[in-house]
């Protein structure tokens, strides 16, 4: 059953160099109780994705538009003060920088509160006590203490579980978190992506994990899609990515990986570089950069086509290869 | 938002409280802006003009004063004579007061005699009653003085000495002024105001109509003038040609002129420090480079004419010796006869609170580069031109003098004798000359020093004079019966407010 | 804990506060005694008697003919002791002069403030969260134009148009509050208006820049995505973030107007400490130079004590070792 449900979600954004599209045409479904992954290089459009639809891009440098069908609504029209009531309540995100992500002069406990008095109208009180449960849900030892701390006194992998504690304290439908390893050590790291395991088995709350790390999303998702540019450029479920990789970007990532046992001189990346959104070639965007292209490439977009079933690719050429 | 449209809301609010509570002078007081605060209140001491042009002769009195045309009007004395050369006798006015309720008597006039040619007090008057030889009180209200040698300048001097009472002492003027004049001192707020009131046993009480006298500190000349129109102040004295232009201008103000110049300005030059300067001929070709009657026009305004003589002219002896003019072209050759053809440098000081003289500077040095002649002009801050002017280190510094008196030879002790030692140091014949026509007594012999004086000055030039202007003043048009003589005094006793 | 480690720190300050101060007393010293120039001269004026016999009673009297170190040390044994010295001037109490005009100054400065804190913070704080608005540029145009206008300018006009056309308050004067409240105010409207306008054209820049920051954080974005009202985020997250470097400008302001009210003083016929200051130097009155710069020291260094106390309570972050 689908959860949420975006539709042709493009989003266009005013810079410097005139107005570009970083969300172009993404279709996406999140079922309930799944980990559904976005991969891609910064830039490629998988956080503008979860910021269109958390609606926290500046109103008067973005546009948007398209379906995103959460409970049967389209969010997209609706109102501010509507969509405030699903953020931090119904659909909840955590963030990639967690040394800036928490207000400074706010205690943690305060920082974990707010969302519960303000969605759930709870009492001081009551929501002091949920707001330690939480810490020590998220794993941080001595809750009550820490409830009065003020965020500089902990330390990165902390921050970041406060944030999760933040984004669980209404039990949202929806988690997304946008690259919320990255910044973390690695040990930490896998600590983390531990404790969402254990969010999505308890709670079954449903999760889109963003990130560029291939490892991360091998671990953690069930389904993943592949972003390139702003397009999704491949989408299947894990096994389908991992062992039957059909876009040649994707082959190209996977490539990049370096394996541990295997000694090279040097570490392969693909060639050329990522076009500026500003400058898009015409056609398949990969396709100055695929050793595979021809000139049907270039003459337009290819459409996503269903190799196998749930596993789609846009890309007119090459089925299974080696 | 909100907390803004509330404030504009308040602010006019506020603004209808405060209708009606503008600038209304309130009757019977009269408010004058003075230009900056007095030290103290004693006139032994204080030469400054603040002092002595507006308050000294209101809360204190002297014998008697010149009026706006140069008449002798009785205060303190009923009438004089001079019974011979050496010898004065003088009526004076009886039941007068001083404001602490002590009888005026020929005793107080003698203690200030005393007072002044003590050492120990410090007046700046102390040379012109050196000569004091014999006072005798015949009673209460006659009094004898005898000099040790004639002094023509003697009543002169007088006419300005404000006369204390015996049963003070300079040390308590300085902060209670204590006189016979129709104001008492109430109050001084330093830098901020001084307050006199109507002194109630006053020798013509019935003739003062004032209640308060009130003197506000006010800086700023623009600042000054705004007061006046919206008629804070009633009175602002002294007032420079920009004010002096602004006043004429507005319909419900009054510009009041003394009848005769009281002003000179001039150049002081460092003969002695700077041997271009030491130069008759260089000196003159530079003065005959001053565009004097476009200085007169506008720099004062019309208000000022050109200076025919170191002197002023409602001086006595006064005679028109320096003809030289402007002409440009008889400069350049003048000064192609000197050592000096191919030009010099030479630095003068002014005052940064003298406008008149920058702006004279400005068109000198202009007609000077035309000669070569490079003038690099220092407009320093009080101190700074103090230092300069009072150790004579200067190569030319710019001052203005208001004269006192109409004998020359107060001039002549206030300025040129203190030159002796350093510009005139070579020129021993003038300094002869004005030593002993101080004190001569034959008419025809003191005129023809004094001419032979202003010759020599205007030939080397040791000062050198430009303008001569008259003091300005200016009033609301509500006000009248203020005098102001030609030395700039204004009296304030018979002040009134009409409708 | 902290309020323990709280006290140290501000012991420690004020340790550092009294070695600045005596610095401070050496320099200004000194300096007041370089320029050229000397009470003397300025007492007895370019016509008055120079002889060695009037020089050197005033000398005494001004207490001029010690040696300097000795000077010195006898104004400093009587600062401690809370006397300033002496006028060389009018022979007046320098204490009470500097604390009366000390008295004019704060009024008009710490009113001025307010009245310039209460508009510009959420003046600023709008423009800043909708910066390229039309309330954001009519708000930009206003700030640059007071602040290019010299506040003589922007005095002058307002006694033109509320005093001398509409005849509404008077011109310039001064009253003490404890003296006539209502008068006080209505000779305080003007001054207050003037330096206010100059300080809203500071502080909203300001504000505006530093909420333009904060309100593109990371930590409002967090507060956006947990779907708290605006009217929340705007209190705690935006206006919280900008307190402490308010603080700072405000605190600075203050302390830079102590000395700094010089113009709106003569305009408006304050006789504050500004104009009292510039007036003893060019009378080159030591006692009352060095007498009003101290007590400025003295204000500064309070008020930065006051400031960093402010930022240890109001941040967290704030390291006291």
């Amino acid at each position: 059953m689908n959860i949420l449900e975006i539709k042709n979600l493009t989003t266009k954004l005013s810079s410097d160099r005139g107005i570009v599209t970083a969300v172009d045409n993404v279709n996406l479904e999140l079922r309930k109780g799944e980990i559904l992954g976005l991969v891609g290089e910064s830039g490629c459009g998988k956080s503008m994705t979860a910021m269109s639809v958390m609606r926290l891009l500046p109103k008067n440098q973005s546009q948007i538009e398209g379906e995103i069908l959460f409970d049967g609504k389209d969010m997209l029209k609706m109102s501010e003060k509507q969509v405030n009531e699903i953020r931090g309540n119904k659909i909840a995100m955590i963030f990639q920088d967690v040394m800036t992500s928490l207000n400074p002069l706010m205690t943690i406990g305060q920082q974990i509160m707010e969302p519960m008095m303000v969605h759930k109208n709870m009492g001081k009180s009551q929501a002091r006590k949920e707001a330690i449960e939480l810490l020590e849900a998220v794993g941080i030892p001595m809750p009550e203490k820490r409830v009065d701390e003020y965020p500089n006194s902990l330390s990165g992998g902390m921050r970041q579980r406060v944030m999760i504690a933040i984004a669980l304290s209404c039990t949202p439908e929806i988690l997304i978190a946008d690259e919320p390893t990255t910044a973390l050590d690695v040990t930490i790291q896998a600590q983390i992506l531990e404790l969402m395991k254990k969010i999505r088995e308890k709670y079954g709350t449903s999760i889109i994990m963003i990130s560029h790390d291939l490892g991360v999303i091998s671990e953690m998702c069930d389904r993943a899609a592949v972003m390139y540019c702003g397009n999704i450029v491949e989408q299947g479920t894990i096994d389908q990515i991992f062992e039957n990789p059909t876009h040649p970007y994707t082959r190209g990532l996977l490539k990049s990986i370096p394996v541990l046992d295997k000694k090279v001189d040097e570490l392969y990346s693909i060639p050329g570089i990522v076009p500026p959104l500003y400058d898009l070639p015409s056609g398949c965007k990969f396709a100055d950069r695929c050793l595979r292209s021809c000139n049907d490439c270039t003459e337009k977009l290819p459409e996503l086509r269903e190799i196998e079933e749930g596993h789609l690719v846009r890309c007119i050429g090459g089925e299974k290869v080696e | 938002m909100k907390k803004i449209i509330a404030l504009v809301l308040c602010f006019c609010l506020c603004l209808t409280v405060f209708a009606g509570c503008g600038g209304n002078a309130n009757k019977g007081v009269l408010t004058i802006g003075l230009e900056a605060d007095v030290d103290n209140f004693d006139p032994f001491t204080n030469q400054q003009d603040p002092f002595v042009r507006f308050i000294n002769f209101n809360c204190y009195e002297a014998l008697f004063h010149y009026d706006e045309n140069m008449q002798l009007v009785m205060d303190l004395a009923t009438s004089y004579e001079k019974v011979n050369e050496t010898t004065y006798t003088f009526k004076l006015r009886e039941n007068v007061t001083f404001h602490n309720g002590e009888a005026f008597t020929a005793d107080d006039v003698i203690y200030t005699i005393n007072t002044i040619k003590d050492e120990a007090t410090g007046a700046w008057r102390s040379s012109q009653y050196a000569n004091v030889a014999e006072m005798k009180a015949i009673d209460n209200y006659n009094l004898e003085i005898k000099l040790s040698a004639p002094q023509a300048g003697f009543i002169d001097n007088l006419a300005y000495t404000a006369i204390v009472s015996k049963s003070t002492t300079p040390a308590s003027l300085t902060t209670n002024p204590v006189g016979t004049g129709a104001f008492k001192f109430v109050s001084w707020t330093p830098n901020d105001s001084i307050k006199f009131a109507k002194y109630e046993g006053y020798w013509e009480a019935d003739k003062v109509e004032l209640k308060e006298l009130v003197f506000k500190i006010i800086p700023d000349s623009t600042v000054a003038v705004t007061n006046l129109k919206s008629g804070t102040i009633q009175f602002l004295g002294s007032i420079d040609i920009e004010s002096a232009n602004a006043v004429a201008e507005d319909k419900n103000l009054v510009l009041i002129e003394s009848k005769s110049a009281s002003t000179i300005y001039e150049f002081e030059i460092g003969r002695h420090n700077n041997s271009a300067l030491a130069n008759p001929d260089v000196v003159k070709a530079m003065f005959l480079a001053l565009d004097k009657e476009t200085v007169a026009k506008q720099v004062f305004g019309g208000k000022a004419s050109v200076a025919k003589s170191p002197f002023p002219s409602v001086s006595k002896y006064y005679a028109e010796v320096d003809t030289d003019g402007y002409d440009i072209e008889k400069a350049k050759q003048l000064l192609s006869t000197t050592p000096y053809k191919d030009g010099f440098e030479f630095e003068v000081f002014v005052l940064n609170s003298d406008a008149a003289s920058q702006q004279t500077l400005i068109i000198w040095q202009a007609a000077l580069k035309q000669l070569g002649i490079n003038m690099k002009i220092n407009i320093s801050e009080i101190s700074v031109w103090l230092d300069a002017y009072l150790n004579r280190s200067y190569d030319m510094i710019a001052n203005y003098y208001s004269m006192v008196g109409t004998d020359p030879s107060t001039y002549c002790s206030v300025i040129m004798a203190a030159l002796a030692d350093y510009q005139t140091k070579d020129l021993p014949e003038l300094n002869n000359l004005i030593t002993t026509s101080a004190n001569g007594s034959d008419e025809t012999v003191r005129a023809n020093n004094y001419k032979q004086i202003q010759e020599m000055i205007v030939k080397y030039r040791p000062v050198a004079s430009y303008v001569e202007c008259a003091n300005i003043n200016g009033t609301t048009g509500e006000l009248s019966g203020v005098t102001v003589n030609a030395m700039g005094h204004g009296f304030f006793k018979y002040a009134t407010f009409s409708k | 804990m902290r309020f323990t480690s709280t006290l140290k720190y501000i012991c420690r300050r004020l340790l550092m506060s009294i070695a600045v101060l005596f610095i401070v007393t050496v320099m200004i010293f000194v300096i007041v005694r370089l320029s050229p120039g000397d009470p003397v001269q300025s007492r007895i004026g370019p016509y008055g008697d120079y002889s060695a016999e009037n020089v050197a009673r005033i000398e005494a009297e001004m207490g001029l003919d010690k040696p300097l170190p000795v000077q010195y040390g006898i104004w400093l044994k009587d600062c401690l002791k809370g006397n300033l010295g002496v006028s060389l001037r009018n022979g007046a109490s320098v204490t009470e002069i500097v604390m009366e005009k000390l008295a004019v100054s704060v009024e008009l400065i710490i009113v001025s403030i307010i009245f310039a804190v209460i508009i510009s913070i959420p003046l600023g704080i709008i423009s800043g969260i909708k910066s390229g608005s039309p309330i954001d540029q009519i708000a930009s145009v206003f700030s640059t134009g007071f602040l290019a206008m010299p506040s003589f300018c922007t005095g002058l006009l307002l006694i033109v148009v509320l005093s001398v056309k509409l005849n509404i308050l008077p011109a310039n004067g001064y009253v003490s509050f404890a003296e006539n409240p209502m008068m006080n105010i209505q000779f305080l409207f003007m001054p207050a208006l003037t330096l206010g306008l100059y300080l809203i054209a500071v502080l909203t820049r300001f504000v505006r820049s530093e909420t333009m920051e904060v309100a593109t954080s990371n930590y409002v974005r967090t507060a956006r995505a947990k779907g708290l009202p605006s009217s929340m985020v705007n209190k705690r997250y935006i206006l919280k973030n900008i307190t402490t470097t308010l603080v700072t400008v405000v605190g600075i302001e203050f302390a830079t107007l102590l000395g700094g009210t010089v113009i709106v003083e003569q305009l408006f016929g304050w006789s504050g400490l500004g104009w009292y200051i510039c007036q003893s130097v060019a009378n080159r009155d030591y006692p009352a130079v060095q007498g009003s710069v101290l007590v400025i020291a003295v204000a500064f260094v309070l008020i930065n004590l006051l400031m960093d106390i402010l930022y240890v309570i109001l941040d967290p972050r704030i390291e006291l070792e």
